[in-house]
């Protein structure tokens, strides 16, 4: 088992179109951490989990397993497993050679071997598939071979490179749970790229968002969910998306509040930097989820919502509208049960938030104002 | 003959479709009438077949094969026809063999890697394909005359080897270009050094490529004969298609010997260019011009 | 572990082991004595009469060494000289007196010692003076040959022979059907008749050649070819395999055959055994008067090499060969008309009608000049009477043009050129390489460009190392050959002559007919012809294939792939086959659909036509295999998307598959194009550059100055040069296009 620990990681790929992929990136993974790396397509993640892996060189930056040096050492002398999103099993090779192919290179004894697949096929199913090949198996059936490539190695870190992206919707969130129970099990240290956020909350002990190659926040899924220190963290994770507002901050009577058309809502203290310099009509971006807010009577919440159109899924709905006026901003709002029924488009509701739930982000530097 | 490609399997037109089977069956009698006039001239011993229209021999004989299969040499009594047998399938082997050998690393790094020189070095793998042949044979000939390879197998090997390689780099670069960079990355994960993630993991899955190339190989030199003839001078050092050609002479061609002769050297190779043909197009199509 | 992969591993160091056996070159012949190396180009009869000497010089030497070897005869002498220089050569060999000049130049032949020459007289005279040269005999005689008159039994009973060409020819005229079978366009067999009319080919006095082939009698033996042709009496375009062909058959079936065939002896070797017939020197043009109509006579001798591996053994084989037992085994088994006089004291020989015809025949022959110039005027000779034959021409333009080929291919070599502005280039541009290297070695940026690249050039240094070696070297030492002239052996610098002489079709009109521009257009068209036609037909036939519902698509498909699959050599030879005037079975279709047969080499629209039905039937499989190939990459929902838009069929082609088809396709088709415009097979094999060279294409057009034209290789290497110049920058040019579109 190892601890990560990665400082001023740059990569630029040459070539005509030159493009800096990461730019600094500072990372600590604790022993035994599962860490989820998330964020769009383009952002980095991939990239850096390669060079963790040691398939790209960064140009500058280091990286250290425990206390060992490892930026320019090849993959190979890394003692790593990885699981690519495509499987990457050898088509040439049966399920049990695929097994043993990494064993072997490292010379270990023959009895050693089957011992260990013999010992990891059971736990992943694939007990009658050993002597198939890669092109007879389900997809379901390759990614767990996949896995069992890497568990077979019981290498010291474990590297995920969206290994769930290729199966249905299913059976995805039940290789999820096998993941995160391998985690309890073997208690290794685990680095995994997603951009579902689905998968980024249930698995992270530590979520590291990224974004143009540069961190956004670090921190366990709850924290990153309840104070994102970014705009771009804030409207990321959570679905439907979080509302954001122009709105001016006022003091009034003692207490901050937000106000724009068809918003005025009070903003809890800590969600403000230095208080001094918030006071006195600053413009910020206000965030407000659609899963924080509750139906207030007419008129009553801080949230005037003109309807313009209700999703019913059933077990809740969403309000999709304008604030204030029919050419507001739009704001989606999330109500529990299935009562889409009775509100019609052009209807005015009213809503209400905690000022807990209401975060607060600069409008020029998108960080929150606490940050 | 427009464009019938989107006729759905719900409608059927029969006039429709009867034409479209004249066209086809015409275009197969086109295609297969040289080669049944071939079948039927090796079948017809010692008969003329002057003036006809349909490519059927009077009498079935095969004495043309027996005395094509059957040449000896009048002096030494060696059986001539499987020396050159013995030769051509040598040759060819041993083509496919080293142009694959050689060809295979190079294409590897191709697909692979980024270096300096790679454009350059494609570039120049192109223009070989370009310049004439004719002028080379004349260089080639004292090439192998002063490495005293003239009228050798090994020679002729060196030279069909090397002139197939590259048509295999191009083959075998979009081959290797077609296996995901993911298989040698997860070796190298696995514990392997770069050149074991090419020799255990990428060349064994590009082995159905590497076979279809290797036997394109072997058939360019199973079927060469202007290089063969040039360099090549005694009878029993010959290789099939130049003996073959010694058939069709100035004065009085025997032509059911070369028939007959011609049968036994393509109906081998065109068995296994059934086998390979549906692999080569997208190889060539791919890797052939891109550069 | 992967079992597979240590397999693979196992099988290459098996062929490498294998490669290693072979590698190992064929024995080298040592100087040494009891050895004795023969070479001939002898076959059938004549191989097997030298194969029962040899056997009988054996016996009388049994512990010397005897190896013979049959060399084929296009290639025999050329492998003589190569073989000889190199000390791996024949002790005694057998050529043609024609040879025996160059032999000489080159020192591959030594004089025959006076000892075996002292009774002179034993020796037919004439043969005797054709290997003598500069007062030295540089040969044994051992035959003689020329062409005669062959007679079939009935219409030509006993000794029955007309007494003249001109009998023959009235005959046809009343029999309407053909009377004498022989190779009317070539020069070699139409010299009998223009010495007929007092004319010759080529004067060679005073050491000079003579371009002789001119002025009345060569009119006069035109016309009177072209009339025996018009009466029927002679066949046109005929080859030897027709001559063959209808002097088997003869005038009694309904074939068409002919009951005389003006020949050489190997005539005799084709010849059914059951066939009666016999042979006459071939009489005079006209009945009355009239010069004879002599033959060109070949001389066959046996020759020593200048340091043969034992002197006496090889003296002493060399007068066994020539001996009179020896010679009576040749003339019995060879049929050959041995140069010997006593062997024909041998009753038997002299009771042969055969051999005693074609004796009779030589006696009376010219032997052939032996300067180059007789090499250079067979091909000029030869299209200027095809010309005449097909009637393209009338015989005094023909003669003129004739004149013209003689002089352009004879024409001297450029004059030697200053090398030194060359050199100064060169080594100006060895300079400017190195200053890059250089510049290279000291840029920060690119030597981390190349240290990075180290790994990759692990893989790729031996094929770079041999491709250089086999495939660049012979390519610039080809390209640089574009800059010297003169025959093969003195070859000196001439700087850009050769390059100016093409590029002003030596004088003549740019597009007179064989200059550089106008092989070029023929090779355009001939490029843009047949890439349509490969590409219409291969996308036809995947279209149809490709329809959803149709019944025996994979017999189809494996049926239309066979051209494919067949040797390229293979079926361009038996496409030849298929347009010959007479014989093949083109004309035989067309004759049942009630069309006149065609002469299809003999003019340069079906003579074309008949390459490019060749090679479109070789190579519209591929363009089908690719077609389909790329057919299946396009979406069906795009096409029904288009029909739902209500766009007709057409529409869809044009609009949809075509567009889409385009990018998979245009590699392909810039591949197609590259090959089809070095396609030497087919235009070499089915029309052979016919008529009068215009169909030929660059490549072939090349390959005919240095293997044919007197070895010009210089002016070959920098047609080839142009070639490769004119892929290049259209080839780049095409893609430039393609990805900018």
């Amino acid at each position: 088992m190892a601890s990560v620990s990665i400082r001023a990681l740059r990569k630029t790929y040459p070539g005509a179109k030159s493009k800096t992929i990461l730019k600094g990136i500072d990372l600590e993974i604790a022993d035994g951490a599962f860490t989820v790396l998330v964020g769009p397509s383009g952002c980095g993640k991939s990239t850096l989990l390669r060079t963790i892996a040691g398939l790209e060189r960064p140009d500058s930056g280091t990286i250290h397993f425990d206390a060992r040096d490892v930026t320019l050492a090849e993959p190979r002398e890394r003692d790593i497993a990885m699981v690519f999103q495509s499987y990457a099993l050898y088509p040439h090779l049966t399920v049990r050679e695929n097994l043993a192919f990494g064993l072997e290179l490292r010379r270990t004894p023959r009895d050693e071997i089957a011992r260990r697949i013999d010992e990891v096929a059971p736990q992943l199913g694939l007990g009658e598939l050993l002597d198939r090949l890669p092109a007879q198996l389900s997809g379901g059936q390759r990614q767990r071979v996949a896995m069992g490539r890497a568990i077979v190695r019981r290498p010291s870190l474990f590297l995920f490179d969206e290994p769930l992206s290729n199966l249905d919707a299913a059976l995805r969130g039940e290789v999820r749970v096998q993941i995160r129970r391998l985690h309890e099990r073997l208690g290794a240290t685990m680095i995994y790229v997603t951009h579902d956020q689905v998968e980024a909350m249930t698995l992270a002990d530590q979520l590291v968002v990224l974004n143009g190659g540069v961190v956004e926040q670090a921190g366990t899924p709850t924290e990153v969910y309840e104070r994102p220190r970014t705009r771009f963290v804030a409207g990321f994770l959570g679905m439907p998306a979080m509302n954001f507002v122009e709105a001016r901050l006022s003091v009034i009577e003692g207490k901050v509040r937000a106000r724009a058309p068809g918003i005025d809502v009070a903003v809890a203290d800590d969600r403000l930097g230095d208080r001094e310099s918030t006071f006195g009509d600053r413009k910020v971006l206000v965030g407000v989820r659609p899963q924080d807010v509750r139906l207030a009577g007419a008129g009553a919440g801080g949230i005037d919502l003109r309807v313009e159109l209700v999703e019913g899924l059933g077990f809740e709905s969403h309000v999709h509208g304008a604030l204030g006026a029919r050419d507001g901003t739009p704001f989606v709002a999330r109500v529990e049960g299935a009562a889409a029924g009775s509100h019609g488009g052009g209807q005015q509701l009213s809503f209400e938030v905690d000022p807990d739930d209401v975060h607060l982000f600069d409008l020029d530097t998108g960080r929150a104002t606490w940050a | 003959m427009s464009q019938v490609l989107d006729e759905t399997g719900g409608r059927r037109r029969p006039a429709e479709e009867a034409l479209v089977h004249v066209a086809l069956v015409l275009a197969t009698i086109a295609a297969l009438y040289p080669v049944l006039w071939v079948v039927s001239l090796a079948l017809s011993h010692g008969e003329s077949s002057a003036g006809r229209v349909l490519p059927i021999p009077e009498h079935l004989s095969l004495g043309n094969f027996r005395e094509v299969v059957g040449t000896h040499d009048r002096a030494t009594g060696t059986w001539i026809f499987g020396r050159q047998l013995a030769n051509s399938l040598l040759v060819s082997l041993a083509t496919a063999a080293v142009g694959v050998a050689i060809a295979t690393p190079a294409a590897y790094a191709l697909a692979r890697f980024r270096f300096a020189g790679r454009e350059r070095g494609v570039f120049l793998l192109m223009a070989t394909q370009m310049f004439p042949g004719v002028a080379t044979l004349v260089p080639l000939y004292l090439i192998l005359e002063k490495l005293h390879l003239l009228d050798s197998r090994a020679g002729l090997v060196l030279v069909y080897a090397t002139t197939a390689v590259p048509f295999c780099i191009m083959q075998l670069r979009s081959a290797f270009e077609a296996i995901p960079v993911d298989l040698e990355e997860a070796a190298m994960v696995d514990g392997a050094s770069r050149f074991q993630a090419f020799l255990r993991v990428a060349l064994p899955a590009a082995r159905p490529a590497i076979a279809v190339t290797s036997l394109f190989a072997f058939m360019g030199a199973w079927n060469e004969f202007i290089l063969a003839a040039t360099l090549l001078s005694r009878e029993e050092s010959f290789t099939l298609p130049v003996a073959l050609q010694r058939y069709v002479g100035e004065h009085g061609a025997s032509w059911g010997h070369f028939a007959a002769g011609a049968l036994i050297v393509s109906v081998p190779v065109m068995a296994l260019f059934y086998v390979a043909q549906r692999h080569i197009v997208s190889g060539l199509t791919a890797g052939g011009v891109k550069g | 572990m992967g079992l597979s992969a240590r397999r693979a591993v196992a099988a290459l160091y098996a062929l490498a082991a294998m490669l290693a056996v072979l590698v190992l070159p064929w024995p080298v012949a040592a100087d040494e004595p009891g050895k004795l190396v023969v070479w001939h180009a002898y076959r059938g009869a004549e191989q097997e009469a030298l194969d029962r000497l040899i056997d009988r010089f054996r016996a009388a030497h049994p512990s010397a060494e005897i190896r013979v070897l049959a060399v084929p005869f296009d290639a025999y002498a050329s492998k003589l000289e190569a073989a000889i220089l190199h000390d791996q050569g024949p002790d005694v060999f057998f050529d043609a007196h024609e040879r025996l000049g160059s032999f000489r130049d080159k020192g591959i032949v030594a004089p025959i010692d006076d000892e075996l020459l002292r009774d002179r007289g034993a020796f037919d005279p004439v043969s005797l003076r054709a290997l003598t040269i500069d007062g030295k005999t540089w040969a044994l005689p051992v035959a003689r040959k020329c062409l005669a008159l062959y007679l079939r039994a009935p219409s030509w009973p006993g000794d029955a022979a007309p007494h003249s060409l001109d009998e023959l020819v009235v005959l046809a005229r009343k029999t309407h059907r053909p009377t004498l079978a022989y190779e009317a366009s070539n020069a070699y067999a139409h010299a009998p008749i223009l010495h007929g009319f007092g004319g010759r080919i080529l004067d060679a006095e005073g050491g000079r050649d003579r371009y002789a082939f001119a002025d009345g009698p060569a009119r006069d033996s035109l016309a009177w070819v072209l009339g025996a042709m018009e009466a029927g009496a002679i066949p046109e375009e005929a080859s030897g395999a027709l001559v063959t062909q209808m002097f088997t058959t003869g005038s009694g079936t309904d074939a068409i055959g002919a009951d005389a065939a003006i020949s050489g002896p190997w005539l005799a070797g084709e010849l059914p055994a059951t066939l009666v017939y016999h042979v006459v020197p071939i009489p005079p043009v006209h009945a009355a008067g009239g010069t004879p109509t002599r033959p060109y006579l070949t001389v066959e001798g046996a020759m020593r090499a200048p340091t043969p591996r034992d002197p006496a053994l090889a003296k002493e084989f060399l007068a066994f060969v020539v001996s009179t037992e020896a010679a009576i085994v040749r003339a019995k088994v060879g049929r050959q008309v041995v140069a010997t006089n006593a062997a024909w004291r041998d009753p038997a020989l002299r009771d042969d009608r055969f051999l005693t015809g074609f004796r009779r025949a030589a006696d009376d022959a010219i032997p052939m000049p032996t300067t180059p110039g007789m090499r250079a005027a067979w091909e000029p000779t030869t299209r200027a009477i095809q010309k005449v034959l097909r009637r393209d021409l009338s015989p005094a333009d023909a003669i003129e043009e004739a004149k013209h080929r003689f002089l352009d291919v004879t024409r001297p070599p450029p004059p030697r050129r200053d090398p030194r502005p060359m050199l100064l280039l060169l080594g100006l541009l060895a300079l400017i390489g190195a200053g890059q290297l250089l510049r290279v070695a000291r840029d920060p940026e690119q030597r981390r460009a190349i240290r990075a690249s180290l790994p990759a050039y692990a893989y790729v240094t031996h094929a770079v190392v041999i491709v250089l070696l086999l495939v660049v070297v012979p390519l610039v030492l080809g390209a640089a050959t574009s800059f010297f002239a003169g025959p093969p052996q003195q070859l000196h610098y001439v700087g850009l002559a050769n390059y100016f002489e093409i590029l002003s079709a030596r004088g003549a009109p740019l597009l007179s007919s064989g200059s550089f521009y106008a092989v070029l257009g023929v090779t355009v068209l001939w490029t843009v012809v047949n890439v349509t036609l490969h590409l219409a037909i291969g996308m036809a036939l995947a279209l149809l294939l490709s329809r959803p519902v149709l019944k025996l698509r994979g017999v189809y498909r494996v049926l239309l792939v066979v051209p494919w699959a067949v040797p390229s050599y293979v079926s361009a030879l038996a496409w030849k086959g298929m347009f010959h005037r007479q014989l093949g079975a083109v004309n035989a279709v067309l004759g049942h659909l009630g069309v006149e047969p065609i002469a299809w080499f003999s003019r340069f629209s079906t003579a074309f036509a008949a390459n490019v039905a060749t090679n479109v039937w070789l190579g519209f499989p591929f363009m089908m295999v690719v077609t389909l190939g790329a057919l299946t990459s396009i979406p069906r929902e795009v096409l029904e998307a288009a029909e739902v838009d209500g766009a007709t069929r057409w529409q869809r082609f044009s609009r949809i598959t075509f567009p889409l088809l385009r990018p998979t396709l245009a590699p392909s088709v810039v591949l197609g194009a590259v090959w089809t415009f070095n396609m030497f097979n087919v235009v070499f094999l089915v029309s052979g550059g016919e008529p009068d060279g215009r169909t030929e294409i660059l490549v072939s057009e090349a390959y005919r100055w240095a293997f044919t034209r007197q070895a010009q290789y210089g002016y070959a290497s920098a047609y080839a040069v142009l070639i490769f110049l004119l892929l290049l920058v259209t080839t780049r040019g095409l893609k430039r296009r393609e990805v900018t579109r």
